[in-house]
């Protein structure tokens, strides 16, 4: 996705967050008196907490589609080592398309600063955030959050846990008892949620559950962490009762008690050349003498812009989030 | 543990939208355009977004196809017209799925062969419901319903089974009514559903959620505070290849019966008390029987027909509808009307909906616009305040789906000057921007059995019944007014509202 044109754009180095006001209050009255079609549109606050180099291109991604499903005002954090505060402002707007429409234009602002300054990233912050608009901090991969006041700011926490070992799950799990957590890698899951309902629908196989002796997750690559969130989801849903998870080259498993007391073998194994849907490729469960396996057929999480459907207060998708959380992330805690 | 005590499905509360009974869609005319350009990508792009059941078989109903040819030639229509672009790997996923019978619905050896292959299926790979698509002419629809509920495949069928059928339903009230009775003697009206891809758009659906689910425009949605509704559909194309089609139809069937009444219907009805698809269609059927049906020497007072002839549409100069590939060169069909509709009852009695729909206007574009009535007192009386327009909210349907509301506001400065402003809300700006098709939607909730965007049978006959006066009064009126293309129709158009002291929104 390629970012929106330029209207606008300023820099400051070693500046008061009062300059950074000021010229946002600059720019929005150039646009008015501009009277050429474009008008300015936020629908929402976005903070990017810092992020490390490597997560640099996701950044980009997510901000340069902005402006065509939610224009923000999105104030980006960035850490340097130089003691002085740095910013930037962009006006971006998105083109008119045909005459007699209008441009949405949306403004971002980067400040660029060192730890101590960003430790108190809810001050720089409370300035820049517009009232009556819900405020969103997403933590690209490999973030975290800088000044934990930032939560009492903002409505909704937007991550992707999908890549990964999954050892961010307890810091997530965490959060979720004090903010909503809007996790992409639950997004791209959804398919599974829905493919496992059906499954279960006939009564028959509703049975089977209390017969359940062995669920097989195969992920794709490196995503044993979208395993173990839908492993955790099946665990928590179906009434068993967590394991430690042991983990061998890829592999990982773990013993699942039933209600009835019963085992349940957990083994989640990694497809090097799955495509996956979410991150994964089949969900087998087993009994005795039964078994259902869901595949994930054509689907593809692909489609779907998740990130925008994130930044709505309520996306479809949130439901069972955090019973998936807890009972993953205790099946890491007994493994520790 | 029996079946009928097994505990409640644990895993569904998580599942906002659920996935469709295991199915086989039938398409009747699977080698045919409506399949390829919209059906069988509708089915591709479902399937990539994980929205259709692990069993999902697609059974094509051709004359000329083995099952090479037809999964061949979907691979080449999904790659044509999928909005998601093709993808191998999705393919090779679904490939297997598409199965072929071979024959010919006007004999009853294909419906027995049919009912065989289906059992066979469901005893081979599991039980599935049918829904039958009827991508055929309109023509063959009884015949085909009747040909299914002839085998065991029509009411009761066991498996579940369901008919899709797209408009037009009829071409008149008569053979509209002869229509649902043969379909009711096949199906019950519980498995009809009937398509109107209208219904499938995004803002169309927005039209009732901004209704209802937003107390400030309730109050104000009536007589006593709109002034008129105008419903316009507009097109800048011509009849491009559907000339036959369009010559025998015309506008008033092509979009008035069934696209303009369903607008009517959504921006006239009162509140559903739940949003399912009975509650919404009973209020739906209730407007359209409170539309008032004009004498047939009444009509020329309240509907509006012309024809284009040739003009410049974009820079580019057309032809006349009469110089238009299979259109009779004497023929009177009319490719614009407007018309006047009354609402006789408590809410909109006197508030008088516009509705107009024509080909070769300048523009594309299908927008209802409410004019609200002009304040009462103005207070400004030393001030120089022009003229004031009054409120008006413009509902967007295409190409720009959204919302605008105009207001009047005064110009800054040392003088009480006043301008209209709008406040526009585009979906676009709002949410996702890639919507799902219209097609893809409607499928998905046939396959779900949930109907609320479907039209019921009565509807279609309460559609009818307004503009069969209409039809019947034009079979003997003069030839329709002329208008050149890239025009906004013809002048006698204007006249409509301008007796009123009304004008129409420039295209």
């Amino acid at each position: 996705m390629t970012a929106a044109p330029e209207l606008s754009r300023w820099r400051g180095e070693d500046i008061r967050l009062d300059a950074v006001v000021a010229e946002l209050a600059r720019v929005h009255r150039d646009l008015q008196d501009r009277g050429d079609g474009h008008a300015l549109v936020r629908t929402l606050n976005l903070v990017v907490a810092p992020a490390p180099s490597a997560a640099a291109k996701v950044v980009d991604d997510g901000l340069a589609g902005l402006g065509a499903h939610s224009p923000s005002r999105t104030v980006a954090l960035r850490r340097h080592e130089s003691d002085r505060l740095d910013a930037e402002v962009v006006l971006e707007c998105e083109q008119a398309g045909a005459a007699g429409r209008m441009g949405v234009c949306h403004d971002r602002v980067t400040l660029v600063g060192d730890d101590s300054r960003l430790e108190h990233a809810a001050s720089l912050l409370a300035p820049l955030l517009l009232s009556d608009l819900p405020a969103v901090l997403w933590l690209p991969p490999g973030s975290r959050i800088p000044d934990s006041r930032l939560l009492e700011r903002v409505h909704q926490v937007l991550v992707d846990s999908t890549a990964g070992d999954g050892s961010d799950l307890p810091l997530l799990e965490e959060l979720t008892g004090s903010v909503r957590v809007h996790d992409l890698a639950w997004g791209r899951l959804e398919f599974w949620r829905a493919a496992t309902a059906a499954a279960f629908a006939p009564p028959e196989r509703r049975a089977l559950l209390s017969r359940i002796t062995h669920l097989d997750v195969r992920y794709q690559g490196d995503t044993l962490a979208a395993g173990l969130l839908l492993a955790g989801w099946v665990t928590a849903r179906a009434g068993w009762r967590p394991g430690a998870l042991e983990r061998v080259d890829g592999r990982a498993h773990a013993q699942v008690a039933r209600p009835d007391g019963g085992q349940v073998a957990l083994l989640l194994t990694r497809d090097a050349e799955a495509r996956g849907c979410g991150g994964i490729e089949m969900l087998t469960f087993r009994s005795d003498a039964e078994e259902v396996s869901i595949g994930r057929g054509a689907a593809t999480s692909h489609l779907r812009d998740l990130f925008a459907e994130a930044l709505q207060p309520m996306p479809s998708f949130v439901r069972g989030y955090a019973e998936s959380l807890k009972a993953a992330t205790a099946m890491l805690a007994q493994a520790a | 543990m029996s079946v009928a005590t097994a505990p409640a499905n644990p895993f569904a509360q998580d599942v906002q939208q659920p996935l469709p009974d295991p199915t086989t869609l039938v398409i009747f005319g699977a080698g045919g355009d409506l399949a390829s350009r919209k059906l069988l990508p509708a089915v591709y792009n479902l399937s990539l977004a994980g929205l259709l059941p692990d069993q999902m078989r697609v059974l094509g109903v051709a004359r000329r196809h083995d099952v090479h040819s037809f999964r061949a030639t979907t691979r080449e229509a999904i790659k044509a017209h999928s909005r998601t672009g093709f993808d191998e790997d999705a393919w090779k996923a679904l490939e297997p799925r598409l199965e072929i019978v071979q024959g010919d619905f006007s004999h009853p050896e294909l419906f027995k062969a049919l009912a065989e292959r289906l059992d066979r299926d469901d005893a081979r790979l599991g039980p599935t419901q049918r829904v039958f698509y009827l991508a055929v002419a309109p023509r063959f629809f009884a015949q085909i319903a009747k040909g299914l509920a002839a085998v065991g495949l029509g009411a009761g069928a066991d498996p579940h089974t369901r008919l899709m059928i797209e408009k037009p339903f009829g071409r008149d009230l008569e053979s509209a009514l002869d229509l649902n009775r043969q379909v009711a003697s096949a199906f019950d009206e519980s498995q009809v559903f009937r398509l109107d891809h209208y219904l499938g758009k995004e803002t169309v659906q927005n039209l009732q959620v901004l209704r209802f689910a937003n107390g400030i425009f309730e109050p104000i949605w009536n007589r006593r505070y709109v002034e008129h509704i105008q419903i316009t559909v507009a097109e800048d194309l011509g009849i491009q290849h559907r000339g036959a089609y369009y010559d025998s139809a015309g506008a008033i069937r092509d979009v008035i019966q069934n696209h303009v009444m369903q607008l009517v219907a959504l921006v006239g009805m009162e509140a559903p008390v739940r949003f399912d698809a009975d509650t919404i269609r009973d209020e739906k059927v209730k407007l359209l029987r409170s539309v008032r049906r004009y004498k047939p020497e009444e009509v020329s007072d309240y509907a509006v027909r012309g024809q284009y002839g040739a003009g410049w549409i974009g820079g580019e100069e057309v032809p006349a509808y009469l110089d238009e590939d299979a259109v009779a060169p004497d023929s009177r069909t009319e490719t614009y009307v407007a018309m006047r509709i009354e609402i006789d009852n408590w809410r909109w009695a006197g508030t008088p909906f516009y509705a107009r729909t024509g080909k070769r206007l300048p523009r594309r574009v299908t927008e209802i616009a409410i004019r609200f009535r002009p304040a009462p007192h103005l207070p400004f009386a030393n001030a120089d305040v022009g003229d004031v327009e009054p409120n008006e909210m413009v509902l967007s349907v295409q190409p720009d789906e959204g919302a605008s509301l105009r207001l009047v506001a005064k110009v800054p400065g040392q003088t009480m000057s006043v301008r209209p402003v709008q406040m526009e809300f585009k979906y676009g700006t709002s949410f996702l921007g890639d919507s799902p098709e219209a097609y893809e939607r409607l499928l998905h909730d046939a396959l779900r059995g949930d109907a609320t965007l479907f039209t019921r049978a009565d509807e279609v006959e309460a559609e009818w019944r307004i503009v069969q006066p209409i039809l019947d009064a034009w079979e003997s009126a003069p030839a329709p007014a002329a208008y050149e293309a890239g025009s906004q129709g013809p002048k006698q158009a204007d006249e409509l509202l301008a007796v009123r002291g009304r004008s129409w929104r420039q295209v």
